[in-house]
């Protein structure tokens, strides 16, 4: 329906108004409101799902950027229905996508490796971890970056594209972890009674796991001396600690037995006979 | 020097294991706490306001660090049971003894005495399984109090068609509630419900106290009881 009712030939400089297809404009009114009306119930809903799994700031810009993207489908849906030649627009949206992609290829890496990490969850806040050879304890993952904090107390952050790249090693993602060392003791020594030495330090510590079993055993008669490697589980939150305190009592306990642990040692053989000349002062 | 009883301390010195603790009082309302191991003192406490001082029987978990809430019983001589079959067993349950300080009913702990060298285990494997306190017990076919241990009573009920060999319980200390004879050196748990699915795998339930005339413990914050009981899964073996 056209309005030419409305107007007579009084209305001059209003012309334009005759050619206008009303019935399509209230449509694309339409369109707009609703989809803009739609877009922002999706915008909540998926906060309010999110939030449930997510931390904050990644559910709110995770329901922004799906908010903004339907927004846009929106205004192209009403110039559709306005008849209106997107082709521009597009030709242009692309030159500018382009340029945006290749400006914002870091940004846009790290936000989508964020959302790639917490979906996989490799770590969570308050894990001891170690990633691209940096070791401290995750205090903050936001959509960019991970923070951690050094065992030396130095604030850390890596971008989440390192972090989802490089090799993580999580040991907070076990209960039980193992601690592994080697104990050499001297030839001369009374091999028997240090591994005894040993095996009583090791079993009456309260975090040295009962299952599984310790291992206490010989593994090899170097060059230097015989070498007892010991295997044990702890809980992970206690690994640090027992592993200080094992080494430290074992080495006391070792002491007092009066058990040598030996330095390295080589048996020199000379081709010729030694001379030692001897000059008096 | 006197032997502890549950309940309520008058002041003086005590002897609980390898420790001996002092109760003096300073003047007026304070009064000091010293624990000794030999002549060293290890802990030392200065307490004000109170309204009484208590030996409570806890739940092993607290020493020499909270680092799980479950304790894993291996049984001494293991249980064969034929299928479709029910039994029960008496079985220890290790403790350690704290002092509460209660004013108005509000207590804090002051000191938790470990009894026995602590021992941790794995139940299961490292990503899925648990950290447990572990314990080694004999079995009783009746009522045995022993000093230093609650009793707990344990009925075994073989759901399968085959026999089955028990060598573990599994139980999770919020669930379980400690309970003491006062003035007594009796401690006792309340019945506990083993239904054996398959071979290895069973659930452990929560029932009610199998003697009279005990109280039941005030949960340490770190211990309170769930509003639900839940049955605690054995699923990496029985």
């Amino acid at each position: 329906m056209q309005l030419h009712f409305i107007f007579n030939e009084t209305t001059l400089g209003f012309e334009w108004l005759y050619h206008i297809d009303w019935i399509r404009v209230l449509i694309a009114l339409a369109v707009f409101f609703t989809g803009i009306f739609i877009s922002l119930l999706i915008r909540r809903i998926i906060y309010r799902v999110s939030i449930k799994i997510m931390p904050k700031d990644i559910s709110s810009t995770l329901s922004k950027v799906i908010y903004y993207v339907l927004v846009i489908i929106v205004v192209i849906s009403t110039f559709g229905v306005l008849g209106v030649d997107l082709t521009g627009f597009i030709i242009a949206g692309g030159v500018l996508g382009i340029i945006l992609g290749f400006a914002l290829q870091s940004v846009t890496s790290n936000f989508v490796s964020g959302l790639f990490l917490f979906w996989e969850r490799p770590l969570k806040i308050g894990d001891l971890v170690e990633i691209d050879g940096q070791i401290g304890r995750v205090v903050d993952i936001s959509i960019m970056s991970t923070k951690i904090v050094g065992l030396d107390g130095v604030l850390i952050r890596i971008p989440n594209e390192k972090v989802f790249q490089a090799i993580i090693n999580n040991p907070s993602k076990t209960i039980a972890r193992r601690i592994d060392f080697v104990v050499g003791i001297s030839y001369r020594s009374d091999a028997e009674k240090a591994y005894n030495v040993i095996r009583d330090i090791v079993l009456k510590h309260p975090f040295v796991l009962v299952y599984p079993e310790p291992e206490i055993f010989v593994e090899e008669l170097g060059d230097s001396s015989v070498n007892i490697r010991v295997r044990v589980w702890v809980p992970t939150s206690e690994w640090y600690n027992v592993r200080k305190e094992l080494l430290w009592k074992i080495k006391k306990a070792l002491d007092q037995a009066g058990i040598e642990i030996p330095y390295p040692q080589h048996d020199l053989w000379f081709r010729n006979p030694l001379e030692i000349r001897l000059k008096k002062s | 020097m006197q032997s502890f009883r549950y309940g309520e301390v008058e002041f003086g010195e005590y002897v609980i294991d390898g420790y001996r603790v002092l109760f003096r009082k300073v003047d007026g309302d304070r009064i000091l706490y010293r624990r000794f191991s030999g002549e060293k003192v290890v802990l030392e406490r200065i307490v004000f306001g109170y309204e009484k001082i208590m030996f409570i029987p806890v739940y092993p978990v607290l020493t020499p660090k909270h680092v799980t809430s479950y304790l894993l019983l291996e049984f001494k001589t293991p249980v064969h049971i034929a299928p479709g079959s029910i039994t029960y067993v008496y079985v220890e349950i290790p403790i350690d003894i704290a002092i509460y300080v209660y004013r108005d009913k509000v207590f804090t702990v002051l000191d938790v005495i470990p009894l026995m060298e602590p021992k941790y285990t794995l139940y299961g494997d490292p990503f899925n399984g648990l950290i447990a306190r572990y314990y080694s017990t004999s079995i009783y076919y009746e009522i045995t109090p022993i000093r230093g241990r609650a009793l707990a009573k344990l009925t075994l009920r073989n759901r399968t068609n085959e026999w089955v060999v028990v060598t573990k319980l599994l139980a999770d200390m919020n669930s379980l509630k400690i309970f003491y004879k006062p003035r007594t050196i009796e401690a006792y748990t309340q019945e506990l419900l083993m239904i054996i699915d398959s071979p290895s795998t069973a659930s452990v339930g929560y029932g009610d106290p199998f003697i009279s005339d005990i109280v039941p413990i005030d949960d340490p914050p770190e211990l309170r009881q769930p509003r639900i009981m839940l049955k605690t899964d054995m699923l990496w073996g029985i």
